[in-house]
């Protein structure tokens, strides 16, 4: 029989969790280009509900963890292409040849335009994942590791002295895919419209530039090489160019498993306070493990010599 | 939002006036060279000279077609070379300036002509304009009678392009066949002439309405008012 | 402290390095053994230990309890330890030394001439004592049996929460006269009651090994106030403290305060 154990229920348990889970921060931005438009994100999300139980096979079920953006601006850059008025060839009678105009393209310098639009309140998504628990042995003697990844993520400070830390230890993760709707994407012609707009002086000149490119959604499409629906395009962009659900994935079990422990045990544990100029008493703590079933986290641990 | 600053090629929207006798932008003059031999081509902006070349015209090969853009010339080139029967085309891409073009054929003995674009454009060469303002342009023939009109709309919901050609033959007597021509703005019009003739298209006024065409009274040169007779 | 003292104690203390580096003392310093009728006050150093602790949680199956105590009962822990004393006895030669300078302490009066005097006046402060030097202690240790019990209260502050070993009774084993014994273990209990036992009362959150102290400090920067109650007996279990099974358990509430 181990010398100390310490149950912990399942409503203790949820609550340290959701205490935890409170500290993630999710915050990202990147750019990248595509040829003939460059795209890029600045994001930031945190987490909110959620379920968390724990399971007779030892293993943890946290669902319907909301995964709520602050921050979801997406960034798109259009190069104009030329546009030009002229050009075409006309028939002539044997022996001329053919005629052929030279077009005249009427911007000159090499235009784009760039909308920023934030899609925060489009997108609603949720994660779950299944996990267990395990512990690790802080040794405060040992430098941090270089480059310290749990930097940006860590809740407290490193401790200051060894401890036994137990963990959550994500074994897979679900993320919902991003799901951009429809408005999505007349939000972003219309911006991309304004855009052009803003770029082309009014009146008729205005109107023959436009006309002239079509309709600017036909543009949109052809220089962003989609045949559907921007909105789609859109999620496809940011479920799997951006390699935004990865990110998330690594995020939450770097956070979880590697930089912040749900529970923690000094080494040697202090059992009673420093009081009138001695000092406190402490026990060394060995062999500590962690088990889980459907009511409880159990851990167990000895004194040691 | 950001944006790069935009240069809008700003003859392309601002030309009112086309006159085969000075070159601009939106303007294009096509010489044939039915002849093989060699010639001397020279540019002129603003009567400056710009440019000057030689024309090697083949009869064993070479493009049947050149472009030279008048705005992007420098300096002396050495030659080019053009097949027999082959055309220049000499159009200007950018900027204010107003050029001449002159091609001389140099022969064992003398020095002919063939074209000065600030006189007259010689039998069998074209005159192209696209238009781009919408509008009524009126066409005259400077020197003669000839006189054609071009209707200018802006695209609506059609399928647009703006590489449709429209030909005018421009014939005995300066007519014009087809007189009137109704194109979409940015389109363009070719004026072949089988005649000499200087050709000059202005816009007259903004299109208000589908009109029907206009009857007008021919167009003669002005001459000063003779007093009346007594 | 110089280690030949640690030799003098009747039972040798281990010493944990972090009490050695902390220079923390091995021992209670307390006023020595007064020399009774000594016409000058004369002390002797004595040490008093309690040692070789074992505990024996219910069912009682490593301490055997002297029939004095009965069965363990129910919910309770069984303790052994021996207590040890230690006098400093003088030596003979100690004592002829001595002897000359307390008889003439012993029979002075008035008619010592004033440069022998010896009493204190009146009024001025007394004496301090001498203190006899220590060569060796004599020492005798008894064994103790006692039986105690847990229960959870508050020290100081009403709303801390501790467990505290309460002793339910203390046997000297085989001490003659009775009234010896009785008087040996009246001396023992109120040592362990007033002296070691509230020294060992354990702040509840000790008893979940300081699992919750992360719960606590992110509590409250979302406002909470994150404590530990023990959960009622019997409604939430039927013994809180439990001592069954060779365990003490422990059955906490976490409770949470909106600040």
């Amino acid at each position: 029989m181990a010398h100390m154990t310490v149950a912990v229920s399942e409503g203790v348990f949820r609550r340290s969790f959701d205490l935890l889970q409170r500290n993630l921060v999710f915050e990202k931005a990147d750019s990248a280009s595509f040829g003939s438009f460059t795209a890029g994100y600045d994001v930031k999300a945190h987490l909110e509900g959620g379920s968390v139980d724990l399971r007779a096979d030892g293993t943890i079920r946290v669902k319907e963890l909301d995964l709520r953006w602050d921050r979801l601006r997406f960034t798109l850059g259009l190069n104009i292409p030329e546009l030009c008025v002229g050009g075409g060839c006309v028939d002539m009678p044997w022996p001329i040849p053919d005629i052929c105009l030279p077009r005249v393209c009427i911007f000159s310098g090499d235009p784009d335009i760039s909308i920023s639009p934030d899609l925060v309140a489009f997108v609603a998504q949720e994660v779950s994942f299944t996990a267990r628990l395990v512990v690790r042995y802080f040794d405060a003697a040992l430098p941090l590791p270089s480059p310290d990844l749990c930097a940006p993520l860590r809740v407290e400070p490193p401790p200051a002295h060894n401890q036994w830390h137990i963990h959550i230890d994500p074994e897979t993760i679900d993320v919902d895919l991003f799901d951009f709707p429809d408005i999505v994407g007349d939000l972003i012609e219309d911006a991309l419209t304004d855009a052009v707009k803003a770029l082309i002086p009014g009146g008729w000149v205005r109107d023959l530039i436009l006309a002239i490119i079509g309709s600017v959604a036909d543009l949109i499409r052809t220089i962003l090489d989609i045949p559907d629906e921007i909105e789609e395009w859109l999620s496809d962009l940011f479920n799997v160019s951006f390699g935004l659900l990865d990110s998330i994935g690594t995020v939450i079990l770097d956070f979880f498993s590697r930089c912040n422990p749900l529970y923690r045990m000094d080494d040697p544990l202090e059992i009673m306070p420093a009081s009138n100029g001695l000092i406190a008493v402490r026990i060394p703590v060995r062999n500590l493990s962690v088990s889980v079933n459907d009511a409880e986290m159990v851990v167990q641990a000895d004194v040691g010599a | 939002m950001k944006r790069k600053n935009v240069v809008l090629n700003r003859p392309v929207f601002a030309q009112q006036v086309f006159d085969s006798r000075s070159l601009t932008v939106l303007t294009t003059l096509f010489h044939r060279f039915p002849e093989a031999g060699d010639y001397d081509l020279t540019i002129w902006r603003d009567e400056r000279m710009v440019h000057r070349a030689h024309v090697r015209v083949s009869m064993e090969g070479g493009p049947l077609q050149l472009h030279l853009d008048l705005a992007a010339l420098e300096g002396i080139r050495e030659s080019y070379l053009l097949a027999s029967g082959g055309v220049i085309g000499f159009c200007v891409s950018r900027g204010i300036g107003r050029y001449r073009v002159e091609i001389v054929q140099l022969t064992h003995q003398e020095k002919i002509v063939r074209l000065d674009s600030g006189h007259v454009i010689p039998e069998g060469d074209l005159f192209a304009v696209t238009l781009v303002r919408p509008g009524i342009y009126r066409v005259l023939q400077v020197g003669g009678r000839g006189e054609g009109e071009i209707h200018v709309r802006l695209p609506g919901k059609e399928r647009y392009r703006p590489d449709q050609v429209t030909r005018v033959m421009v014939g005995k007597e300066g007519v014009m066949e087809p007189r009137v021509v109704e194109i979409l703005a940015g389109q363009s019009v070719v004026f072949w002439c089988t005649i000499p003739a200087s050709l000059r298209v202005e816009w007259v006024k903004a299109m208000e309405a589908l009109e029907p065409p206009i009857q007008r009274p021919q167009l003669t040169r002005r001459q000063p008012r003779q007093p009346a007779q007594k | 402290m110089p280690d030949i003292l640690y030799d003098l104690f009747c039972v040798p203390i281990e010493v944990a390095p972090e009490v050695r580096a902390a220079g923390n003392p091995l021992f209670t310093e307390q006023d020595p053994l007064p020399v009774f009728g000594a016409p000058t006050p004369i002390g002797l150093n004595w040490c008093f230990q309690i040692t070789d602790v074992r505990i024996d949680f219910h069912p009682g199956n490593t301490i055997g309890l002297p029939p004095e105590l009965g069965a363990l009962p129910e919910q309770r822990l069984a303790l052994r330890m021996k207590g040890c004393f230690g006098l400093d006895c003088p030596s003979e030669d100690l004592i002829r030394d001595l002897l000359s300078a307390v008889e003439v302490l012993a029979t002075a009066s008035g008619r010592q001439d004033p440069s022998h005097a010896v009493t204190p006046s009146r009024g001025a402060p007394p004496w301090t004592p001498v203190i006899l030097p220590t060569r060796k202690l004599t020492c005798f240790c008894l064994e103790l049996f006692a039986v105690a019990h847990f229960e959870w209260g508050a020290i100081g502050a009403p709303d801390s929460q501790w467990l505290k070993l309460r002793l339910d009774g203390l046997e000297v084993v085989d001490l003659e006269p009775a009234e010896m014994e009785d008087l040996v273990e009246c001396y023992t209990r109120t040592v362990l009651r007033l002296g070691l036992l509230p020294r060992l009362s354990q702040p509840i959150e000790s008893m979940v090994l300081n699992l919750t102290d992360l719960l606590r400090k992110q509590g409250l920067t979302i406002g909470q106030r994150v404590t530990l109650q023990p959960a009622p007996a019997p409604a939430a279990a039927p013994h809180n403290p439990a001592v069954e099974s060779d365990q003490l358990m422990a059955f906490i509430n976490l409770v949470v305060e909106e600040l």
